[in-house]
């Protein structure tokens, strides 16, 4: 089953924003690239989620909810483990197969949104372990692996608050705004592009909650909040689509 | 539902002191805790090494390193060959040289050139790209042994309760490249094998020729 948003913006409360640049790839400031989505196609999972956003492109498994093996990390309440890793042809430059610094860091933030997320109350002394491998990295990886996790969780069939979803925002020093940057847009080494800030956020759409936000470089405590809010509506937009395709793959009783 | 991915990236390098004219070719395969909760987090397992290891022997002469060699003791080429398995379910061996042998015969190396002043090597953005030559396409074809019987292209819970398994690798010349039993067998059954593997190869062969471009 495949989702295809291509909405273009509505009303920004960036005003100083000029609404008619074009980047290179033809977008918006403020137009998300196409989106595929797929679950269910890791048949050794119990829940599997493989999505691409224009071409960056990634898979999350969820295996469990299974037995922790130590005795003594017994707890009432069940643990997540995640583990994200680039693939090492996934970006510019080669990946190390063992995880650095960056991925860990990544890991952990995914694991903290997702046990903001499941009820783990459901399932004491259990573990679930969450993989996200990158494929490729054009921009926004970060956010697409938190979405990716929380769709793979629900196709296991794992009590969750809410769907997460996630994007990513780059705003620069002359005031220019892109939404879901590519990877030249989000790091790229032309003076165009650098300075000013990023911003990574995930929302709980149905419950109107955040449930990550990061906030990298230097802005404006105004120009801040409008940022958070036009990735608010950016993961509003996304939101819906990805829940009609989940309710498909339900309906549907598509084979895992 | 084997999946797996390959992918090659190059990298420079400097050629070892004992073979100053070779570039590198590093396969890698790498089998996370995505395709199957049977691998714990963190690499890397030990399945999956010794997969490298038997990649690494089938491919010493795929190609000629020489080429690889941009100045002779300084610069070469390094290509890593990594291989990720995103779904195991049995037989990860043969889809993952399929699997890297389409990318092998896919690979288009830039051009590069020397700058005169630092002697570096960068790339050319205007030299074009070049296709890797290979002497070979390695194909595997793999087999479970059960008593004396042998089950090809075994799934993952047919791998667990085998007695061995065979492992051929061919190339496009139908030239046996690489032959691993791990069964107690008797000649007929591997000698009824290898005829298997040669029908079964040269469909695995059409099928990379299928995707394979032409530029």
């Amino acid at each position: 089953a495949v989702v295809s948003t291509q909405s273009t913006g509505e009303s920004a409360p960036l005003k100083s924003v000029d609404k008619n640049t074009t980047r290179t790839d033809g977008r918006k400031w403020n137009e998300l690239r196409p989106l595929f989505l797929k679950v269910g196609i890791i048949t050794k999972a119990q829940g599997s989620a493989y999505i691409e956003m224009g071409n960056t492109k990634l898979i999350a498994a969820v295996y469990g909810p299974k037995e922790i093996l130590r005795r003594e990390e017994f707890s009432l309440k069940g643990k997540v483990n995640c583990e994200f890793k680039f693939m090492p042809f996934s970006r510019a430059h080669y990946c190390e197969p063992r995880q650095n610094f960056e991925e860990k860091m990544i890991s952990k933030c995914i694991c903290d949104a997702m046990e903001g997320v499941i009820l783990l109350e459901k399932f004491p002394k259990a573990l679930v372990d969450i993989s996200v491998q990158v494929i490729q990295d054009d921009g926004s990886a970060l956010a697409l692996a938190l979405t990716a996790a929380s769709v793979a969780l629900i196709n296991a069939n794992i009590e969750v608050k809410d769907l997460v979803v996630g994007t990513t925002l780059r705003y620069f020093e002359n005031s220019d705004v892109l939404v879901d940057p590519t990877a030249e847009e989000e790091h790229g080494p032309f003076s165009k592009f650098t300075g000013g800030a990023g911003f990574h956020l995930a929302v709980l759409p149905s419950l109107s909650q955040i449930s990550y936000l990061k906030q990298t470089g230097k802005i404006e405590q105004s120009q801040a909040r409008d940022c958070i809010e036009t990735c608010w509506e950016t993961c509003l937009r996304l939101a819906t689509g990805i829940k009609n395709l989940l309710q498909e793959s339900i309906d549907s009783d598509a084979p895992r | 539902s084997t999946r797996v991915i390959a992918g090659i990236k190059g990298k420079f390098a400097e050629p070892t002191i004992n073979n100053p004219n070779s570039g590198f070719l590093i396969p890698n395969v790498i089998l996370p805790m995505t395709c199957n909760t049977k691998y714990k987090p963190g690499f890397p397992s030990d399945k999956g090494i010794a997969m490298s290891n038997k990649l690494e022997t089938l491919l010493t002469d795929a190609t000629d390193l020489m080429e690889l060699c941009l100045i002779p003791g300084k610069v070469a080429w390094v290509l890593y060959l990594d291989v990720v398995c995103i779904n195991d379910d049995g037989n990860v061996m043969d889809a993952a040289v399929l699997a890297l042998s389409a990318a092998l015969n896919n690979t288009w190396l830039p051009a590069t050139k020397i700058i005169e002043e630092t002697g570096r090597v960068v790339l050319d953005p205007d030299g074009g790209k070049k296709r890797l030559e290979l002497n070979f396409i390695p194909i595997s074809v793999t087999l479970s042994v059960f008593d004396d019987k042998t089950l090809p292209d075994p799934t993952e819970d047919e791998e667990d309760i085998e007695d061995g398994t065979i492992t051929c690798c061919l190339d496009n010349e139908n030239n046996i490249r690489a032959l691993w039993s791990s069964a107690i067998i008797t000649d007929d059954v591997i000698s009824a094998a290898l005829v298997y593997v040669k029908k079964r190869a040269s469909v695995l062969l059409s099928v990379l020729k299928k995707v394979s471009k032409p530029s």
